[in-house]
């Protein structure tokens, strides 16, 4: 009976091998690694982030089509903040919830400062390819970033506008949507102009609550300054470049990297010429990874990426080779601090202990509907 | 041994097998034709559909085409409408076309001159540098551009622009309602399929999610999409919102827009997944159905051979009675007949086997000798009850113990373990020995022990085989042997020097006597002579005992007295006894006669004696003998129940040695019972001393006290009769003259004999021959009075004389002087006509008082 029973048992360990073998042939893959995005992806804030998303898709989809990392996919959880920090707050939340063990965002500085308190608690780091603002330099908490702190470019364009344009009135217009950004542009330029001697008035404008241009533009030009410095996004840089001429304004129009777009470039048609900025990027890198890059971002997604898609594209990169050193997501700041030094599309990027890079910037000029590199004299 | 998988397991699992692997093939093949042909018509299915909103977003996409030609024809001639009716056209036409936001007219420069609906914000704004602009200007085509992000809504848009030959205006610009272009799809959308529609480049700019046009997806360089955007491919499989969707793209050929229709494809393929499902529960049941079915038939199957391998183990165990089989099949019930058969003659041999054996065993248990079997430890695996019987065991019981358990000591214990591990090692040839060994119940044994190796079929040694032999017996045997050989000797010895002795002693008695007869009585050198005459009568008695003790005697009982033959034996055994031994003798010389063997009353005292020195040999002691007769009535409390009432003789002995143990005194008289140790006694003296007071009607007794000491007691009947040897008075010797016949071989003793009856006054004539002296009384019969004569002479013995001359002169008293009297029967001597017998060497007064008394009768 014994042997009965043992051999009706090996039998039924087959049947339910070879019943198995048909239902169950595809459940062994890896679960795919998860990692956040969050940023602006609708309204005229959205240029940053639309551009940020693709330069980090470019990113997971080169890694996932050469087998991800140890055999395991990341999967993007993208999340549109829509430029406004209490949603900021609460997809952070969401994204920390869904177990990603990294976030890509924010793009806008405002953003970023909602958004740290939320990362901090739940431990996860959070990677900003374009948020500036001094307020989140030399600060040990979960935010890094692979864009550098205002300070930089504040002070090279104050020096831009004051030294070598010699601007003696200057007209200083921020979007107070992301306040965290144009406060260090006020505080700085505030604080040059009345060192120089020059004045300096300052607008803050919100384009969700009075987006007529045409009005701020006749209040700015009214003051008949010989500079104007816009801090806003593309679109609406672009927009009131097109009004300030339009009102017949000559005053030397200075921008932010923030405004660095086609779109600017699009929409801003002959008021963008001469406008000048700052920036840590060459949209026209001779550099070979800088040329590759431009060229897949082109096939996928058929237009040229912008500063936001080439420095999405590093904070993806960086977190992927982070992760491919040590997939433990607790140790993923202490893996980027201990690496320091990553290839960049423009060049190497050191990140310091407190997550903060150091990008030498320089000025760029839109010349015949191109942004071209000024020559440091 | 290798455990194979048993039939009925290979049976089931081939069933199985056959059972479940067509269900899988087919059900595979179905599943795969299914699969395919339905692939291909939801393809074909979707692609239809696809192509139908294709053309209806073509349809579409025609009429804002014509609109802003129309539009284009309108403002290029201004003279159709006033100054300001421009822009009430435009007003009217955005109002009335909802898939335009926004209509823009361009100047030279492209800068905005009219907007409708109106919004003084973007007049004179550049466009300039806007892509369609520039893609536009110049061409006399409509042109679509792609998505581009709305700088008064901030949302994506798509642009319709019309180049105008014209001084003022050099384009018309429609700003399409993207809202408009999804909800138009959106009526085919819902839970399982949707459409998405996007511009050129891939960036959705409709879809049913408007948050994918809003953050302005672009899907278009993904794989599948580009392949079906270069026409390679229409109907795909993508992973879409991280669902599994069908997709068939078709391209707007008039702005190369792509539409997708998107199917999810668990619906689309449904019928598929439930065919599967089914396919996996029939193939689930069908296994299971096979594993059943394939039970039962392998059982069936492997039932006989089950039921065989249950015969083969029933023979195993020894049952051979198996029934013939009617089921199963041809060649098993075949193998079964043959089975059953070699079953049989395996019965068969095994019952002769087993008969062997019973006769081996019978024939084991049957030999007196033991048998004992001892593996390679030293411990016994087998006995016979021969060996139970010599090592007095119960059956079994030696079994499991060693070998040396029945060794006398510890000692000899070790050493057989040594000599036992030796054998093991060295294996020499057995050899017998013979062995001292303790019985279980403690009593020590002589055994001898005959062995052989024990070896399996490889000749592997294994154990050993001893055939023991109980010699306690026979060595007691081989003693008493040698001690009746000895005492054979003795009596030979004694017989044969007894005639030579007694003749010389004759001579030195004899002429003794003559000496002392010429002395005169206080004669000192007569003195001397009593001397040397009482020496040659101790000599005399010396032989006469030697006699005794060799058995040289006949027993033949006659009227004994008891006294005589007690003392006598007595006095024999003083000088053998140590002198640490004290005699007391209280021996009564009125006793009476009794009707015995004198010699075996001698031998009775003897051993009794010879007993009871040996109990006091090493301390010393008091042998005490009495005699005296006793009258036992009735109601003597002092008669032994056995005897009758009368008169006996009672004699006893007794010592003060160790005494008798209470538990040996039954067996004292029993043969072979000796407490001696071994080489001193026989174990027969005191069974030999029972027998002959039985055959005497008498009996013995024995007191035993341990430490005290043992008292022997006989009783004797006694007889009437009374037999009184007359002192021969010397004195009394007549001399009457009357002549005798003297024949001896010795001629000294002839001499003596001569010169003693000369002396007395006979006429002797003295013989040496007894041919001679024959013929001499046949010559002259009455010359002679009477024969004396010695037994053994050359020519005629004796009796033989006797006998002769008897026959002539039967009056003629006659006189035998013999060495020893053991040949001679009184029957003998009496037909012989022997008148008496007297033992040489006779003293002078003894022959003169015989002679002088044959003569008077």
């Amino acid at each position: 009976m014994g042997v009965l029973l043992a051999v009706n048992k090996k039998i039924v360990c087959v049947v339910i091998l070879l019943c198995s073998l048909v239902f169950f042939t595809a459940c062994s893959e890896n679960e795919p690694i998860k990692l956040g995005f969050s940023g602006g992806l609708t309204g005229k804030h959205a240029d940053l982030g639309l551009y940020g998303r693709n330069g980090v898709l470019l990113a997971i989809e080169e890694v996932n089509s050469s087998g991800g990392i140890r055999g395991r996919k990341i999967e993007l959880i993208v999340k549109d903040d829509k430029q406004d920090a209490a949603t900021a707050a609460k997809v952070d939340e969401e994204l920390i919830k869904d177990g990603v063990v990294a976030i890509v965002g924010h793009f806008t500085s405002a953003m970023s400062v909602a958004a740290v308190p939320v990362i901090n608690r739940g431990k996860v780091l959070m990677l900003s390819p374009t948020t500036s603002t001094n307020q989140l330099s030399g600060k040990d908490d979960y935010f890094f970033r692979v864009m550098s702190a205002n300070i930089h470019v504040n002070k090279i364009l104050a020096k831009q506008v004051f030294e070598i344009t010699g601007v003696n009135k200057l007209v200083l217009v921020y979007d107070d949507q992301n306040r965290a950004f144009g406060k260090d542009w006020e505080n700085h330029f505030s604080k040059r102009g009345s060192e120089l001697g020059r004045e300096v008035i300052v607008y803050p404008f919100n384009t969700r609550e009075d987006n007529k241009f045409s009005e701020l533009a006749a209040k700015v030009t009214g003051n008949e300054p010989d500079g104007i410095l816009i801090v806003a996004n593309a679109l609406d840089a672009a927009m009131f470049c097109q009004q300030i001429r339009k009102a017949g304004s000559e005053a030397s129009i200075f921008t932010t990297m923030w405004s660095m777009s086609n779109d600017f470039l699009q929409h801003g048609g002959l008021a963008t010429e001469g406008v000048t900025f700052t920036n840590w990027f060459d949209p026209k890198h001779p550099g070979e990874k800088s040329i590759s890059f431009r060229k897949k971002y082109k096939e996928r997604f058929g237009n040229l990426p912008t500063f936001s898609s080439h420095f999405s594209y590093e904070a993806a990169m960086i977190l992927i080779q982070a992760l491919e050193k040590n997939s433990d997501p607790s140790t993923l700041r202490a893996t980027i601090v201990e690496q320091g030094l990553f290839e960049g599309t423009q060049g190497q990027i050191r990140i310091d202990q407190y997550g903060d890079v150091v990008r030498t910037p320089f000025i760029m000029v839109v010349k015949d509907g191109q942004f071209v590199r000024l020559e440091q004299p | 041994m290798i455990l194979r998988s048993s039939l009925q397991y290979i049976l089931t699992r081939n069933y199985i097998i056959l059972g479940l692997l067509p269900v899988l093939l087919f059900g595979t093949a179905i599943l795969f034709l299914l699969s395919t042909s339905l692939t291909r018509e939801i393809n074909s299915k979707n692609y239809s559909i696809a192509i139908s909103i294709a053309s209806e977003v073509e349809l579409f996409l025609k009429e804002p085409m014509s609109l802003i030609q129309q539009i284009a024809e309108v403002v290029s001639n201004p003279g159709i409408l006033a100054q300001n009716g421009v822009a009430g056209y435009l007003e009217t036409v955005v109002e009335n076309y909802q898939y335009f936001e926004m209509v823009q007219i361009l100047n030279g420069d492209g800068r905005v001159i009219r907007i409708a609906p109106h919004e003084e914000e973007y007049l004179g704004t550049d466009m300039s540098r806007q892509e369609f602009y520039r893609d536009t200007v110049g061409s006399d085509q409509p042109s679509w551009s792609s998505t581009f992000i709305s700088m008064r809504s901030g949302s994506p848009t798509l642009s319709l622009s019309l180049s105008i030959d014209n001084n003022e205006i050099s384009m018309i610009v429609g700003y399409l309602n993207l809202a408009f272009l999804s909800k138009m799809i959106g009526k085919i959308s819902n839970d399982h399929q949707y459409v998405i529609i996007t511009d050129k480049v891939g960036t959705i700019i409709a879809s049913n999610e408007s948050s994918r046009v809003k953050q302005r997806e672009n899907i278009g360089t993904l794989r599948h999409i580009r392949e079906a955007a270069a026409g390679s491919e229409s109907t795909f499989t993508i992973n879409d919102m991280n669902t599994r969707v069908i997709a068939s793209a078709v391209q707007v050929s008039l702005t190369n827009w792509q539409v997708f229709f998107l199917q999810h494809y668990d619906d689309a393929f449904a019928p598929v997944t439930k065919t599967r499902y089914m396919l996996f529960l029939g193939i689930f049941l069908t296994g299971i159905a096979a594993v059943l079915a394939a039970f039962m038939g392998a059982r069936r199957t492997s039932k006989p051979f089950t039921r065989l391998v249950a015969d083969v183990q029933r023979v195993t165990e020894g049952d051979y009675s198996l029934a013939a089989k009617i089921d199963g099949f041809r060649e098993l019930q075949e193998l079964d007949e043959n089975f059953r058969k070699m079953a049989m003659a395996i019965s068969q041999r095994e019952q002769s086997i087993l008969e062997s054996e019973q006769v081996h065993r019978e024939l084991v248990e049957a030999i007196p000798h033991g048998i004992q079997e001892n593996d390679l430890d030293g411990i016994i695996t087998f006995t016979n009850s021969a060996y139970d019987r010599i090592f007095e065991t119960e059956p079994g019981e030696a079994i499991g113990q060693p070998i040396w358990k029945t060794e006398t000591s510890e000692e000899n214990k070790i050493q057989l373990q040594e000599k036992f591990q030796w054998l093991i090692n060295t294996q020499p040839v057995p050899l017998a020995h013979t062995s001292k060994a303790i019985t279980y119940r403690g009593n020590h044994i002589d055994i001898q022990v005959d062995w052989q190796y024990k070896r399996n079929q490889s000749g592997e040694l294994i154990g050993f085989i001893s055939v023991i032999t109980d010699i306690t017996e026979k060595k007691s045997l081989e003693s008493n042997l040698r001690q009746a050989q000895k005492m054979e000797a003795i009596g030979t010895l004694a017989g044969g020097i007894a005639h030579d002795f007694n003749n010389i002693l004759s001579v030195i008695l004899g002429y003794s006597e003559l000496i002392m007869a010429t002395l005169p009585e206080d004669s000192k050198t007569r003195e001397y002579q009593k001397h040397i005459v009482k020496a040659s009568l101790r000599a005399r008695d010396l032989v006469q005992h030697l006699l005794i003790f060799s058995r040289k005697k006949e027993h033949v009982k006659g009227e004994v007295d008891i006294h005589v033959v007690v003392a006598e034996a007595v006095k024999f055994l003083r000088a053998t006894v140590p002198t640490t031994i004290t005699f007391e003798l209280d021996l009564v010389e009125d006793t009476g006669t009794i009707e015995a063997d004198a010699t075996q009353i001698h031998q009775v005292v003897f051993n009794l004696c010879t007993n009871a020195a040996h109990a006091m040999e090493q301390s010393g002691g008091v042998l005490a003998v009495s005699l005296h007769p006793v009258a036992l009535t009735a109601n003597d409390t002092n008669k032994p129940q056995e005897l009758d009432p009368g008169k006996y003789a009672c004699l006893t002995v007794g010592d003060t040695g160790e005494g008798i143990d209470a538990k040996d005194i039954s067996r004292i008289f029993d043969p072979f019972f000796t407490t001696k140790e071994i080489g001193k006694g026989t174990g027969m003296g005191l069974a030999v001393v029972h027998g002959i007071i039985s055959s005497h009607s008498g009996t013995i007794h024995v007191q035993s006290e341990v430490g005290k000491g043992t008292v022997f007691t006989i009783w004797i009947p006694l007889i009437e009769k009374r037999v009184k040897i007359e002192k021969t008075q010397t004195q009394s010797i007549s001399r009457g003259g009357e002549h005798i016949l003297i024949v001896d071989d010795e001629e000294d003793i002839v001499r003596i004999s001569k010169l003693l009856l000369q002396d007395m006054g006979y006429q002797v004539t003295a013989c040496n021959d007894s041919l001679k002296a024959y013929s001499l009384v046949k010559e002259e019969p009455e010359k002679f009075d009477m024969l004396l004569t010695d037994q053994t002479m050359p020519g005629m013995t004796g009796i033989d004389l006797s006998k002769k001359i008897s026959a002539l002169r039967p009056d003629l008293p006659i006189l035998l002087c013999t060495g020893y009297s053991a040949t001679l029967t009184d029957e003998q001597i009496r037909e012989a006509g022997v008148w008496k017998t007297v033992l040489k060497p006779v003293d002078r007064d003894a022959l003169l008082a015989t002679v002088s008394s044959l003569l008077s009768e």
